[in-house]
């Protein structure tokens, strides 16, 4: 039985390290990206070269590649950092959230509204969590007996 | 001796000065590849443009077509080849929290999670490790509050140079992964040509981003009208309201 138990420590071990060291190790994505590759080689040896010229004019290079032109997507993807939905800005910072959030997008009224309802919501929670403590406090306070 | 001491305290004051050297403008050949989990892909090709004092950052694209990226305020704008503003959109994208502003800073190695001078930060260290490749720092949130929304953050740092972050939800799952390679040093400035991000949904799904950049230049001097690009009046009818 102890065996077993080590063995399984041990295979736990080596599985958490493995998984550990995956997480960091960077995937090889050349084979991922070969045909963006051979486009992008092509744009710079062409210079002026857009992707309506290439669907027209060299298709091949494009054949059985679903390719999109939504660029702002691209170039957000990579840098919204922690990506917070506008309730938690309310829920989690309360009416500090809602004016950095009222700030942060120069007034967008969808934004601020789901901010509002968080911090609503937020201060909900707390209020029914501190009613049902002194409801609590109250009955165990009755409840006392002194002799 | 005199000398020696003389010698010392100018040598040390150059170190200092050279240490405390802001840096201003970025500039680089860009390239941003993107496999979405639906099979799509998207290439993008251009020069991103970046300046700490005007916090605007540039994008002239040359492909998959002639148009102009310009984010500042927390709106992005997307200008024609005519110089028309076609559409403009709210984004969180905030300059001070670019690779490009963390790297003329001398931030990028934490990635700005270190507050600086009475700040508040969002996350603060829980451990560091070091690991038979580096130093692995784990973040986590500063307040209790925040781990309701926030999970951890593991950052391994190679060489004193950030090579990667990996980014959990609150149930301990990866929801990102970041790799920065090839490091170049221009000017004292050092700054990650390859980029790779891996965005993982709740199901599973795995968004792939590879961003490559070429010919990085730090305070250039000219192309200032590009810097400090100045919005035109004129929109798209399609944006009018």
């Amino acid at each position: 039985m102890k065996k077993l138990t080590i063995l399984f420590i041990l295979s736990f071990t080596i599985f958490s390290q493995i998984h550990a060291e995956d997480v960091f190790t960077k995937p090889n994505t050349d084979q991922e990206f070969h045909q963006l590759n051979k486009i992008e080689a092509f744009v710079n040896a062409n210079e002026g070269k857009t992707l309506a010229n290439i669907k027209t004019e060299n298709p091949e290079l494009v054949a059985n590649l679903n390719i999109s032109d939504n660029v702002s997507a691209s170039i957000l993807e990579g840098e919204l950092p922690g990506n917070i939905p506008a309730f938690w800005w309310g829920f989690c910072l309360g009416i500090l959230g809602i004016l950095l959030l009222y700030l942060l997008t120069d007034g967008d009224k969808d934004a601020v509204n789901k901010a509002v309802k968080g911090c609503a919501i937020s201060m909900g929670t707390i209020a029914v969590v501190y009613l049902g403590l002194v409801i609590f406090a109250l009955i165990a306070g009755s409840s006392t007996y002194y002799y | 001796m005199k000398r020696l001491v003389f010698l010392f305290l100018i040598t040390f004051s150059f170190i200092s000065k050279s240490e405390a050297q802001q840096f201003y403008r970025f500039k680089a050949d860009v390239s941003i590849k993107d496999k979405l989990s639906n099979g799509t892909y998207r290439l993008t090709m251009g020069k991103v443009y970046y300046d700490k004092i005007y916090k605007k950052i540039v994008y002239k694209l040359i492909f998959p077509k002639n148009e102009t990226m310009v984010v500042q305020d927390t709106t992005m704008y997307t200008l024609n080849d005519k110089n028309i503003i076609t559409s403009a959109s709210r984004t969180f994208l905030i300059p001070e929290f670019t690779a490009f502003h963390l790297a003329l800073s001398g931030q990028l190695f934490d990635y700005g999670l270190k507050p600086k001078n009475n700040e508040k930060s969002l996350f603060k260290i829980g451990k560091i490790e070091k690991t038979s490749t580096g130093v692995l720092t784990t973040w986590i949130p500063s307040e209790d509050q925040y781990k309701k929304v926030f999970g951890n953050i593991q950052m391994q740092t190679v060489n004193k140079r950030l090579d990667a972050m990996i980014f959990y939800n609150t149930k301990g799952a990866v929801v990102s992964q970041q790799f920065f390679k090839k490091y170049v040093n221009v000017k004292g400035v050092e700054f990650p040509t390859e980029v790779t991000m891996i965005s993982i949904s709740e199901k599973g799904e795995k968004n792939i981003q590879l961003t490559t950049y070429k010919n990085v230049v730090i305070d250039q001097t000219n192309e200032d009208e590009i810097y400090r690009y100045k919005l035109p009046i004129t929109r798209s009818a399609a944006i009018k309201k």
